[in-house]
């Protein structure tokens, strides 16, 4: 039975199945300050699989994995925030909270009160979770902003709930006039008197008024003492006439200007503006009204709004201004002096009233207007946690062999203002999960494929042991080694185990094989002894000549010339420092010369490749092999080609004679795809064309070990 | 030239073997492996992670479909291995004197039946779509009840 694999790598649809699934893969590096992703029930637990050290070949220090994890749990008390991600099934340790982002910035720059925290098995330590089923797990935090400068809009942020607008604002009018003034003419007054010495008697005869404007006239003597009685003379001189009497005569001034006064007046004051509420999802005004913003300060609270986010709009400022000052104007006596004496000996105000106190109303004059607002939003988030089946709370499931971690913090850190989304965690593993180590027999992380390979095998209990081909895994771990081509990566979707591994092996320099009904993985190469791919001439396994053929067995099959064409691969892979999150990188290979401007095949192995050097070896392998194998073939042999298995070179030499004259005359290398072996004492193989140089050494391997393709 | 074949199966558990057959003497056992009449397909060795498995015919006995249905419940191993001996003169006596042509490790997966004939699947419980990894899917069970943010 035939399978239906995936297609090839250069197919788009295989490019872009590719990825979508790592669309949102657990290692994606873009787009860091993305939302938090929670876990799905049904989903893939993810398996970390890397283990971070030298890695021999003069690369350095490098491996790991920066895995996203999802959310399975969170909890709040008081501004404490509690949220634990399920991190990868099996064990991991050692993983640095200086290697713990959050969204862009480190888990300690978001919020230095923050705690990380791992666990196996149960819940990490420094998290305080509660979950109540139907519940809703609610916080609030305040974001203080400048508002408008009189009138104009503000936008709040999201799900906000109150709204306190505080003004501090002068607001002042100042000015200045008459509040006395009209008639401002004098009257002078001469005691001319009369007197009798030897009795000394006054008799009063005249007065006049003084000469020059206003007026002059003649009043009675009763107008004149109210005037000179009054004491309010703005001059006065007064000569003895007779002193053995002691009589004078006084001559006096009386000038209606002493009256007349200038005052001046500073007021504070306020203005009044339309506000309005608009949601702006829908723009339906939620509220509105007006507000009067004062001196000094003065505040507008719009509370119990639903969470969301509002457009606050002041507009039509008003004010009221230039109330006329009161003024007294001194009214012209038109020659009367009782009717001068009757203003002049009248009270006059002396000072404005209000002048320096607050009113609505000001009086004229310069008006001083400068308004600013402080904003305070309340913003509230609120989750909601389900209710479960039957009721019953559940803090945790049994977290059975899974490595959880946690992150502890202050909300208001980990949730800023602005920002109505937990970031995305992004956590550095340098090792992963604990498995059996086919090179030293150890239990530990390892990076090699081969020994993941084994452990899906063994531990998910898809085969048994003694279906496992453990050498040839070992062999392959060896040849890894020797390369330092390493796993580092996250098994975060679900794939059959032979898709999955016939899909990879090759960017390991490897392929599937069974025999014997064990299972395993071969170099698609033979090895030298120390590990790496022979370069030296290949001795074949076996050597069939057409005599040992099955008569009418044989047949060739050539590749097409489109599939053999030059391609210039485009390999990608992830680069992984610790100190910051790593991004994809893309390197071209190709002949040098050949394929410039395309076509282009596509190889992702962001999946588990961390090295350069690691694409490069991926690209000469499938480069080498698409431009030098040429055909496969098939055939029978007798029972003596029972010794040969899967992955073994073998030489077919023909040297077949035909009626017409001579038929195929060639000696070629293969490799041995399939061999089947049956009760009919037969022994059908599928070959693959083995390209070897004049001296058989075979031209994939060097290509792979000492390649000349060009790299940008 | 005539070639005897001869198969051989041990079925087994943890290295404790439940029932050995060999198809060739069918009037003694041999080497500990009793006489059973039995077929097997071709094995195929290959260069994928499936393809593999055989299938091996007998015919339809009550005692043997106990037994298969014992051997799938429990995932019995079978370790099927087929010899060849050219006969010139003489059959061969033990299974030393033959030829290992060939050899399938599998696991008894199922079996199907007719009447008159029994075949039984062995092989791995992996092909292009069965045989998921990572397998382990989140569940309620597992880390609690899920929020929603």
């Amino acid at each position: 039975m035939k399978f239906a694999y995936p297609q090839n790598p250069s197919a788009a649809v295989s490019t872009v199945r590719r990825f979508d699934e790592t669309s949102d893969a657990l290692t994606q590096q873009s787009d860091l300050d993305r939302k938090q992703s929670v876990a799905l029930i049904g989903e893939t637990v993810p398996m970390v699989f890397c283990s971070r050290g030298e890695f021999g070949n003069d690369q350095g220090v490098n491996g790991g994995v920066w895995v996203s994890p999802k959310l399975v749990q969170l909890g709040l008390e008081g501004e404490r925030l509690s949220m634990m991600y399920l991190l990868s099934q099996g064990e991991l340790t050692g993983i640095d909270p200086e290697n713990v982002f959050w969204g862009q910035e480190k888990l300690l720059t978001q919020d230095d009160s923050a705690n990380f925290c791992t666990a196996y098995e149960e819940i990490p330590e420094c998290l305080d979770l509660e979950y109540v089923p139907g519940a809703e797990l609610g916080w609030t935090q305040t974001v203080i902003k400048a508002g408008p400068q009189g009138i104009g809009t503000f936008t709040t942020e999201n799900n906000c709930r109150k709204i306190n607008v505080a003004w501090e604002s002068q607001i002042s009018v100042s000015g200045s006039g008459t509040i006395v003034g009209g008639f401002g003419g004098e009257v002078y007054l001469d005691e001319i008197l009369s007197w009798d010495s030897s009795t000394c008697q006054i008799t009063y005869q005249v007065s006049r008024y003084g000469s020059g404007s206003p007026w002059r006239g003649q009043t009675t003597q009763s107008d004149l003492n109210q005037l000179m009685n009054s004491g309010q003379a703005t001059w006065e001189v007064c000569n003895i006439v007779d002193p053995r009497c002691g009589i004078r005569s006084c001559a006096r001034r009386f000038d209606m200007k002493k009256h007349h006064l200038q005052a001046s007046w500073s007021q504070t004051s306020e203005v009044r503006m339309d506000w309005a509420l608009v949601r702006v999802s829908d723009e339906e005004v939620i509220t509105s009204g007006q507000v009067w913003v004062q001196n000094g300060t003065s505040s507008l609270l719009i509370d119990g709004l639903e969470p969301d986010k509002y457009r606050l709009t002041f507009s039509n400022m008003y004010s009221e201004r230039n109330k006329p000052v009161p003024q007294y104007v001194i009214p012209d006596p038109n020659g009367s002096q009782a009717n001068f004496n009757s203003s002049y000996l009248s009270s006059y105000p002396t000072s404005v009233p209000n002048s320096n106190g607050f009113a609505r109303y000001t009086y004229q004059g310069s008006v001083t207007q400068n308004i600013s607002s402080v904003i305070t939003q309340t913003l509230y988030t609120e989750l909601v946690l389900p209710d479960l089946p039957g009721g019953e709370q559940q803090l945790v499931g049994g977290l059975r062999d899974l490595t959880m971690c946690g992150v502890e913090g202050n909300i208001l850190e980990l949730r800023p203002v602005g920002i109505d989304r937990f970031l995305q965690a992004h956590v550095f593993v340098e090792q992963g999960i604990q498995v059996e180590r086919l090179l030293d027999g150890e239990t530990g992380s390892s990076r090699l494929y081969a020994d993941l390979v084994n452990y899906l095998m063994s531990t998910t209990k898809i085969l048994q042991q003694d279906q496992i081909d453990t050498e040839a895994l070992r062999l392959s771990a060896q040849m890894n080694q020797a390369y330092s081509i390493f796993f580092n990566g996250i098994l975060q979707t679900t794939n059959s185990l032979s898709e999955w591994v016939t899909r990879t092996a090759p960017y390991f320099l490897l392929s599937a094989r069974q025999v014997d009904g064990k299972y395993g993985l071969m170099p698609v190469c033979p090895l030298a002894s120390n590990g790496r791919f022979k370069t030296t001439p290949i001795e074949p396994t076996f050597v069939i000549t057409s005599d040992q053929i099955v008569e009418g067995s044989y047949t060739r099959q050539y590749m097409s010339n489109k599939e053999r064409r030059p391609v210039c691969l485009v390999m990608v892979y992830r680069d992984q420092p610790t100190a910051q999150i790593g991004q994809q990188v893309t390197i071209e290979a190709r002949y040098p010369g050949t394929a410039l401007s395309g076509p282009f095949e596509q190889h992702d192995m962001t999946e588990f490749c961390c090295r350069g050097e690691h694409a490069v070896y991926a690209a000469r392998y499938i480069l080498a092999k698409r431009r030098h194998t040429t055909h496969a073939c098939q055939l029978s042999i007798g029972r003596q080609g029972r010794a040969i298995k899967p992955g073994d070179i073998v030489r077919v030499n023909l040297n077949l004679e035909t009626s017409e004259g001579a038929g195929i005359t060639d000696s070629v290398m293969y490799q041995v795809e399939s061999v089947n072996e049956g009760q009919n004492g037969t022994v059908q193989l599928e070959l693959l064309h083995f390209p070897v140089d004049e001296n058989g050494v075979s031209l994939v391997a060097q290509e792979i070990d000492t390649g000349s393709i060009a790299i940008s | 030239m005539t070639t005897a074949i001869a198969a051989q199966i041990r079925f087994y558990k943890d290295s404790e073997t439940k029932a050995q057959w060999q198809n060739f003497w069918m009037d003694r056992t041999i080497e500990g492996f009793a006489p059973k009449s039995f077929n097997t397909s071709e094995i195929l060795l290959n260069r994928s992670a499936d393809e593999g498995g055989i299938t091996l015919l007998l015919p339809t006995l009550a005692d043997d479909i106990s037994f298969f249905l014992t051997a799938i419940e429990n995932e019995y191993l079978a370790d099927v291995r087929l010899y060849e001996q050219e006969i010139q003169q003489e059959m061969p006596t033990t299974m030393q004197e033959m030829q290992l042509v060939a050899r399938f490790v599998g696991e008894v997966q199922t079996m199907t039946m007719t009447p008159t004939e029994l075949s039984v699947a062995i092989g791995a419980a992996m092909d292009a779509i069965n045989g998921e990894i990572p397998g382990r899917r989140i569940t309620t069970s597992l880390v609690g009840r899920l929020p929603s943010l």
